[in-house]
């Protein structure tokens, strides 16, 4: 954007060639997105017609996806929900189990960042930990917790916690020795070193892990509500394929990628935003 | 303090007789770096003895371990041989009585400009209320330049002004020693004459801190801002070559003393000694 701002021809122009300018720009920040768009809407179109009606046409789901979105709050008891409340309900227990995640990950991240024995110590223990799958948690959860949507959040925290733990750690680990140095030579408490050093140092670094781990979470809960069954876009999702709607189902993964894309977009929206603050901007 | 004179070598008591007790003696130091199995001598034989009130400059070619030992001085790196006594006491860890200022600055690059100095002041300086430490970081900043900039963070910032703060920073924290590990080394020409004539103005005008150590590559600067200088030999397993005494009056004045004789006779015995 910045270079083609830079294009704007210096000598006098009128409105007109003004506008037609902003409009080339429209034209090419968005011509690249509708032509993708246009290619999987055509490859789901062939997908439909070679699997003979089996696969929903993207019109047969536009209509569907337009009828959910109609009504989006309607309550017809446990098993007849809005597609909103679904979705309420999913981003719910999405933000509370990251929540809890973050809020273990961040301050152990700190510490495995400050101590190369600890590191040490526990790096076999998160390595072994992290690549298990999400659902393996799950049974562990209703074991313990005895209730199947606390169960999914539980599988989220122990899942969304990793990449903010590992950015975490690396982000500390990283700050920079002169900083470590000024701390040490002007004598900062702990209290200041993390508030006024560590924590901004590794801002960047646990603000992607945060992001990461969002990702996870909203991965993880639709399968986690596929099993725990109630509410929630997994359940949407499992509950129309019992029904044999498909449109439903094509609906609701076209809600649920939007929804992960609006999430990853508003964190990295708030990346830039405070590394601007960082360097002075506004 | 009398057995440690009768205790060291007879060479400093001989020039100095009965002089009040060196502000920081290191003798015998060395440094070694581990390197796979063995170890690495970077750091060998050092005796330097330096007096309240000195500037002192090091010089010598880059990897001769003059950063190594101001680092030590700082307490920023141990010491593997050898003692290295700071006011009669030996020396442990980083202290503010020992404030640095780094080549690259080292500023908390999300503070401004005033809480860069602030957190320092307000981290060392316990003895004086808020409003003392307030006033003292708005004195210092003043003195070097910096009130209109106070609100800015260092990345708004030229490396000259970076500097100033991280200047004013050690002296606000009035340091008995102040250390600087090749301060003007990445600014250009004009504001590297500049800042070193502030750094000369501050020195003799704050009573607290009257002694300097100062890494340098520039001969020059080693000459004019100096009472000694203290000249190392080439790495790996560097020491000191020699001690050079400069006898050139304060207040100096560069542009006559550039034109004098002894500046001349100094700056060629440098570049001798630096080049063979």
């Amino acid at each position: 954007m910045a270079q083609m701002i830079d294009v704007i021809p210096r000598r006098e122009h009128s409105a007109l060639t003004s506008m037609r300018y902003w409009l080339k720009i429209i034209w090419q920040t968005l011509s690249p997105i509708v032509i993708g768009m246009l290619i999987l809407i055509g490859l789901w179109q062939v997908a439909a017609w070679i699997s003979a009606g089996a696969l929903p046409t993207p019109f047969a789901t536009a209509s569907t996806l337009g009828e959910l979105l109609s009504d989006p709050f309607y309550d017809n008891g446990p098993n007849d929900k809005g597609i909103g409340i679904q979705l309420l309900a999913s981003l719910g227990r999405v933000f509370t189990g990251w929540g809890i995640g973050i809020a273990i990950a961040i301050p152990l991240g700190m510490l495995l960042g400050s101590s190369a024995p600890l590191r040490k110590m526990l790096a076999p223990v998160i390595e072994i930990l992290r690549p298990v799958s999400p659902l393996a948690w799950y049974p562990l959860g209703l074991a313990v917790l005895h209730n199947a949507p606390k169960a999914v959040v539980f599988a989220i925290v122990i899942t969304s916690l990793w990449p903010t733990l590992v950015n975490t750690t690396m982000g500390v680990q990283n700050i920079p020795a002169d900083l470590k140095a000024v701390s040490k030579v002007f004598r900062f408490s702990r209290w200041r070193y993390v508030s006024k050093v560590l924590l901004p140092a590794a801002f960047p670094a646990i603000l992607t892990g945060m992001r990461l781990s969002m990702g996870i979470a909203w991965m993880v809960i639709v399968a986690g509500e596929m099993l725990a069954g109630g509410t929630g876009l997994g359940f949407f999702v499992w509950d129309s394929w019992n029904a044999l709607s498909l449109e439903r189902v094509m609906s609701a993964i076209l809600i649920i990628g939007i929804t992960g894309l609006c999430l990853d977009r508003l964190f990295s929206l708030l990346g830039q935003r405070m590394a601007a603050w960082q360097e002075g901007g506004h | 303090m009398a057995p440690r004179l009768l205790a060291r070598t007879t060479v400093n008591s001989a020039i100095l007789p009965m002089e009040a007790a060196p502000l920081l003696e290191i003798s015998g130091v060395g440094k070694n770096y581990p390197s796979g199995q063995s170890q690495i001598n970077i750091l060998r034989d050092i005796e330097l003895t330096i007096h309240s009130g000195e500037f002192i400059s090091f010089i010598g070619h880059s990897g001769c371990g003059k950063s190594s030992l101001l680092n030590m001085i700082a307490g920023l790196t141990s010491i593997s041989t050898g003692t290295m006594v700071f006011d009669g006491k030996p020396i442990e860890a980083p202290s503010p009585e020992r404030a640095m200022v780094f080549q690259h600055y080292s500023l908390l690059p999300w503070l401004s400009v005033y809480q860069n100095v602030y957190e320092a002041v307000d981290s060392v300086q316990t003895d004086l209320s808020k409003a003392e430490r307030k006033a003292l970081t708005d004195a210092v900043l003043e003195r070097v330049g910096l009130s209109n900039h106070v609100h800015k963070k260092p990345m708004q910032l030229s490396g000259g002004m970076r500097q100033r703060v991280a200047i004013a920073r050690a002296f606000a924290v009035h340091p008995r020693m102040l250390l600087l590990d090749e301060p003007f080394g990445a600014l250009d020409a004009l504001t590297r004459g500049s800042l070193q004539e502030e750094l000369l103005d501050l020195w003799s005008g704050d009573a607290r801190t009257e002694t300097v150590v100062m890494v340098t590559h520039d001969i020059d600067e080693a000459i004019y801002l100096s009472d000694r200088i203290v000249v190392f030999s080439d790495g790996p397993s560097a020491t000191i070559k020699e001690v050079i005494t400069v006898d050139l009056p304060r207040p100096r004045d560069k542009q006559s003393l550039m034109t004098s004789q002894t500046w001349n006779n100094l700056r060629t015995h440098l570049l001798l000694s630096l080049h063979c």
